[in-house]
């Protein structure tokens, strides 16, 4: 185990650093180390490479990083709350309730440091809404929680739209909207740092709460019976899953299925231990989301393609095979 | 016959309720605000002895179990816990003292035997610690030991059979080491082989001073186990009222299950066991 997850992490740091050297200027592997670290003392590196490193690509690849762990750890929590593995915050509705507030926000210059709050405000609508329409008298029905996210998000995409549109300014509805598709390039430190706070808070919380989570994965009834308050335990859980799809949101739109492979694959590759499988399935989302948007901006010379449309050619297909994996009863 | 009432707590006489012993009084309860399932039930249970809980389907036995495991609040009534109202304590004080055995839970989890059965431990530890002391390490290995699944510990939970599941869940109630536990039909769905030994290891809690509350339907099986019977039966009005409770020889009688089941009962000595056989002969 403690081998797999050193490899994991070696993965993780051999693509971080391929994200720091690889883009329209190449900067070797070494020297982009060197303007992280010493940037004072490298003397072999241009001063435009360190400013490069230092103000373009280290805050991008911070932010796919913070972006990949908060929706991986939000699809884990999500899916242990449904007891489903179909669950994820793009599924759900709650990205979409995010952006739309945040897209308010964002229309009305609202301060960086407020906008992962904000879009926690709407998630969280978002997941009341959705969550009161897949409540049964026999628990949450998995059906009804996903055909509610999907009618939720045709609606905030309508509503984003519009606020977008109406918003008048032509220059910053096409940044708004090349935002919410997952556009992460040109976002700076200011940005970032909220974003990240909020999501290191929601990865602690996530940890804090894994043992409950592990009592509700044998049934409500049972988890009663063994002094765990299911009410609050399950509400608990979904405001950091909200949380988190909140700060992932505020920084790169609504992108789906990173929130559904990663615990996924941590689950089938990291053991039982829900600890593990939380800390796993955030690394796992954060190499996802660098190397999608790796990809994203080398697949097309000159041109920069969102976020969104890589996870979705990567996560869209796999979500379908997860669909047919599953029985049709258990959906 | 009138409804039988095991012990008078805080009547007309004046007695004070027992300190000790979980004692179910005058509960009426139901799923909707105006549709009572059961009505006015008391009935007391104590330690080392074995009550059983019988009636029609369809009557409240789930009911009244899942209002003493505080999974469904009663309308009216009280449910005493070694002289407290279970509704005033903690959840996990409650769970130290009372373990419930649902009929069944999920058991596409992804555990193992012996993770489930940890999971017994948790009204000791604190709600967010995964520590483990010595105490819950021995309750946890002398639970498996007990429940016949010391061999079977570290098979995931997705590969037992339905005596296996049927035993692990006993095994969790085991590692939380209560004073008293509460079983919703352990037995069904389970062959003969099965039910025997589940019969035997709860003649077992018992001596080991478990007070134990359970649904149970054959009347042979019930026979073989109970010290006490408390029996449950539809009234005109709709809600379910206890029809007779007290020791098993009193209260299991051929007209007392004619009158509940509307079936006739031959009751033959069996001396092989020292005990009773029922042979149902007509409906």
């Amino acid at each position: 185990m403690i081998v797999k997850v050193v490899l994991l992490l070696t993965v993780a740091v051999v693509a971080l650093i391929i994200n720091l050297s690889v883009g329209d200027v190449s900067i070797s592997p070494q020297s982009a180390l060197q303007a992280v670290f010493s940037p004072n003392s490298a003397q072999q590196v241009s001063a435009s490479d360190i400013e490069i490193i230092r103000q373009i690509r280290l805050p991008r690849v911070l932010v796919a990083m913070t972006v990949g762990a908060a929706l991986s750890v939000a699809g884990y929590l999500l899916q242990s709350l449904s007891r489903n593995h179909l669950a994820d915050p793009y599924l759900t509705g709650v990205s979409s309730g995010a952006g739309v507030l945040v897209a308010l926000a964002v229309s009305a210059n609202v301060n960086f440091e407020f906008v992962p709050l904000i879009a926690f405000v709407g998630g969280l609508g978002a997941s009341i809404i959705v969550g009161g329409l897949a409540r049964s008298a026999r628990g949450l029905s998995v059906t009804r929680l996903l055909l509610a996210g999907v009618g939720l998000s045709a609606i905030c995409g309508g509503i984003i739209t519009l606020v977008v549109t109406l918003g008048g300014d032509p220059v910053r509805a096409q940044g708004i909207f090349f935002w919410l598709a997952g556009g992460i390039s040109g976002k700076t430190w200011e940005e970032f740092l909220p974003a990240a706070g909020y999501t290191l808070v929601g990865c602690l919380g996530a940890l804090v709460l894994s043992k409950q989570i592990r009592l509700l994965s044998v049934g409500t009834e049972q988890a009663k019976s063994l002094g765990v308050n299911v009410d609050v335990v399950q509400w608990a859980i979904l405001f950091v899953a909200v949380l988190l799809s909140g700060s992932a949101v505020s920084l790169a739109g609504i992108v789906g299925f990173a929130g559904l492979v990663a615990p996924h694959l941590s689950r089938n590759l990291f053991g039982r231990d829900e600890r593990v499988q939380i800390f796993t399935s955030a690394v796992i989302g954060m190499i996802l989301v660098m190397l999608s948007d790796l990809l994203a901006r080398s697949l097309v010379e000159g041109q920069e393609l969102p976020l969104s449309t890589l996870l979705s050619l990567i996560g869209g297909p796999f979500f379908l095979l997860l669909v047919a994996r599953q029985k049709a009863e258990s959906l | 016959m009138t409804g039988y009432r095991s012990n008078e707590i805080n009547g007309d006489d004046g007695r004070v309720a027992p300190s000790e012993g979980l004692q179910i009084i005058g509960i009426t309860a139901g799923y909707e605000s105006n549709s009572k399932v059961l009505s006015n039930i008391d009935l007391a249970i104590a330690k080392s002895r074995v009550m059983v809980l019988a009636g029609p389907n369809g009557c409240g036995k789930s009911t009244l179990i899942k209002v003493v495991a505080r999974h469904l609040k009663p309308e009216s009534g009280t449910v005493l816990l070694d002289g407290c109202d279970i509704q005033s304590i903690s959840r996990d004080q409650y769970a130290r003292k009372v373990a419930y055995v649902p009929q069944s839970i999920d058991f596409s989890s992804q555990l193992t035997v012996e993770e489930l059965v940890s999971l017994g431990r948790n009204p000791h530890q604190s709600w967010w610690s995964w520590s483990e002391n010595h105490q819950d390490r021995e309750a946890v290995e002398q639970a498996l030991t007990r429940a016949g699944l010391t061999d079977l510990a570290k098979r995931p939970l997705t590969n037992l059979s339905g005596g296996e599941q049927k035993r692990a869940l006993i095994a969790v109630a085991l590692a939380q080491q209560p004073s008293y536990i509460l079983m919703d039909e352990p037995i069904a769905h389970l062959d003969f082989k099965h039910q025997l030994s589940l019969l035997t290891m709860i003649s077992e809690l018992k001596e080991k001073g478990i007070g134990v509350l359970l649904v149970l339907h054959d009347l042979n099986m019930i026979d073989r186990i109970a010290d006490d019977i408390a029996f449950l039966k539809p009234s005109q009005a709709g809600a379910t009222t206890l029809f007779s409770a007290g020791d098993k020889e009193s209260v299991l009688t051929s007209r007392a299950v004619s009158e509940i089941f509307e079936v006739n009962v031959d009751i033959y000595a069996d001396k092989s066991r020292q005990g009773r056989h029922f042979s149902i002969e007509s409906i």
